[in-house]
């Protein structure tokens, strides 16, 4: 198991967030985290990259609990996308994508692999004709596509993203799931929170189902992502099927 | 070749220009600087009493010009980028007011007229005092906000404390030497204040300009700069410790300077395209520059020492300062 989350319990403020939660990510696969608005996805995502403290449960990375790792191994391993996209300084896109390489870094100055990374990253989300703009003057979906770059030039065997499709148009946001399949065919795992059911369905390999903190589902997609689970997980009726041989999940009415 | 390579040859060969550049100004400004006198211009020559004026006055001065600016710049360059906010200085952690106490203090208390070294000294105490408090209100984990908190709170009191001690001094003439070294000065120093304040503040800078690619990966937010191997608590530690180290002592031999460490990174910024690590050793020389430029300005223009240098750097801030406000509203309205 390369990402393991085993009975993660956290409070924030004095209220449960997250109550003996466990995610297993395993190398190869992309794994969904879905639940409605409050469940604990992110609480989940963040544990799972080692920036929560835990006070029950554990989280092993390839076997070793995160706080054993040193903070630029676990940098390394682990590449994070959180769900805010705020870049407080007008940076070029391409030092945004760099810095992505901050844990590789060795000397002062960027070598000759961390901008071979750099130049990948970029041209896998579609942004090397972006490389020298400000950020603060992109789109949201522009940005959003430099973000997972950084993370993506991290090159780190597990990433883990919040919302990633956000804000993205059809066809960067099933480019990106393209990727993260490419990611996962070369033996990485890939952990992401997600609204999109239908995307869940058509890439995810794992399901993992939150409602109010506790795991209400776990397996694999076709298993979770049935209109009885969801309908009451989600409080809506829903309905599911194959468009044009792609599997749908569709969100039909809220229950009274 | 790739796109990434080109722009990281384009960028080195800006940032070399601006800091040769920048180099080249403190270079020029500081020799300017040990030429000017109301012994006459030029750098003086032969043994003796020429000899004296340059290395016992003018070289001091010219010295700690550069020191403090650089100081001063440098740190509020590294808490514009750890807050993430361009309005961040260095007063904003209470150092300054917390030298300023301590010698306000010593004045007060007459200790200063009793060895020549007392002033400079209470100002490190009061810094080191304002500095330990900070950093036990803010707490061990807590964030950048609970540090503003807590600075603005010691900055009160100990703004409070002068204003405190100003009312209760009997002495008019303590009162009058209160208010001058208040306002901030280059003159008179020596040789024995740069040993003193100059180790510590050359310290100080090398620990603010080892936190350039931490607060690049702050410029995602403290989540994404954790996820990148960013050690927050230490990091927070180090700006804290740098700036009291090099603002405190700045601000014990110097007195206050307005305005240096808020415009220096500002005006920087654009020009080594907004990075944070960047802009540590650029507002360095720049403020090195800017005060070493005010202080010839002054002995200039006002030999009798009638304007103070924080005043001046005040002076020339506060407009600047407003036509930046002026070209932030133009760039923000439609």
């Amino acid at each position: 198991m390369m990402l393991d989350a085993r009975d993660v319990t956290v409070h924030l403020a004095g209220q449960p967030i997250l109550v003996g939660a466990s995610c297993q990510a395993q190398a190869g696969r992309i794994t969904a985290i879905i639940g409605p608005n409050g469940a604990g996805k992110s609480t989940l995502l963040r544990a799972m990259a080692g920036l929560l403290p835990l006070e029950v449960g554990s989280v092993d990375f390839e076997g070793r609990a995160l706080h054993a790792l040193e903070r630029t191994e676990l940098a390394r391993s682990i590449a994070y996308l959180p769900q805010e996209r705020t870049v407080h300084w007008p940076l070029a896109v391409e030092r945004v994508v760099a810095l992505g390489r901050l844990p590789h870094r060795t000397g002062m100055m960027p070598d000759a692999r961390d901008r071979i990374a750099v130049d990948a990253a970029m041209q896998t989300m579609d942004v090397s004709s972006l490389a020298h703009r400000p950020v603060s003057q992109l789109s949201g979906g522009e940005r959003a596509r430099v973000l997972v770059a950084r993370a993506l030039a991290q090159e780190s065997r597990a990433l883990i993203a919040d919302e990633p499709t956000a804000g993205l148009d059809p066809a960067h946001a099933l480019g990106l799931f393209a990727t993260f399949r490419q990611l996962a065919a070369e033996g990485r795992a890939v952990v992401v929170a997600l609204h999109d059911l239908t995307l869940a369905a058509r890439f995810c390999h794992h399901v993992v189902l939150l409602v109010a903190g506790r795991v209400a589902a776990s397996g694999p997609a076709a298993d979770v992502l049935q209109p009885g689970t969801l309908s009451a997980a989600f409080n809506v009726t829903i309905a599911n099927g194959l468009v044009a041989d792609v599997p749908v999940v569709v969100a039909v009415a809220p229950l009274p | 070749m790739s796109t990434a390579t080109n722009m990281w040859s384009r960028i080195k060969a800006a940032d070399a220009r601006l800091f040769v550049l920048l180099g080249g100004g403190v270079l020029a400004l500081a020799l300017l600087s040990l030429m000017i006198g109301p012994a006459g211009f030029g750098l003086p020559r032969g043994e003796g009493t020429a000899q004296l004026i340059l290395t016992e006055i003018r070289l001091p001065r010219t010295l700690l010009a550069a020191l403090t600016g650089a100081a001063l710049a440098l740190s509020g360059a590294a808490l514009q980028g750890y807050l993430r906010n361009p309005l961040a200085e260095p007063g904003i952690i209470g150092v300054s007011s917390g030298a300023g106490l301590g010698a306000v203090l010593v004045i007060h208390s007459g200790i200063s007229a009793t060895f020549a070294l007392a002033l400079p000294l209470g100002g490190l105490v009061g810094a080191a005092v304002a500095t330990l408090v900070v950093l036990a209100l803010a707490g061990e984990r807590g964030g950048a906000l609970t540090l503003i908190l807590a600075g603005v709170a010691v900055s009160s009191v100990a703004t409070a404390l002068i204003s405190l001690v100003l009312s209760l001094s009997a002495n008019p003439f303590a009162a009058v030497e209160i208010i001058f070294w208040l306002l901030g000065s280059l003159a008179d120093r020596s040789m024995t204040h740069v040993w003193l304040a100059g180790p510590l503040m050359l310290a100080g800078m090398a620990v603010l300009l080892m936190l350039g690619p931490s607060l690049d990966a702050m410029t995602l937010g403290e989540d994404a700069a954790r996820n990148l191997g960013v050690d927050l608590a230490r990091v927070r530690y180090l700006i804290v410790a740098g700036t009291a180290l090099s603002v405190g002592a700045a601000t014990a031999i110097v007195g206050t300077i307005a305005f240096v460490g808020l415009v220096v990174p500002h005006v920087l910024r654009p020009l080594v395209r907004h990075a944070p690590s960047r802009l540590l050793p650029a507002s360095l020389l720049g403020g090195a520059a800017l005060v070493l430029a005010s202080d010839i300005t002054l002995r200039i223009f006002t030999p009798g020492g009638e304007l103070r240098l924080g005043v001046l750097t005040a002076l020339l801030g506060a407009p600047f300062f407003l036509w930046l406000v002026l070209r932030t509203r133009a760039e923000l309205e439609p």
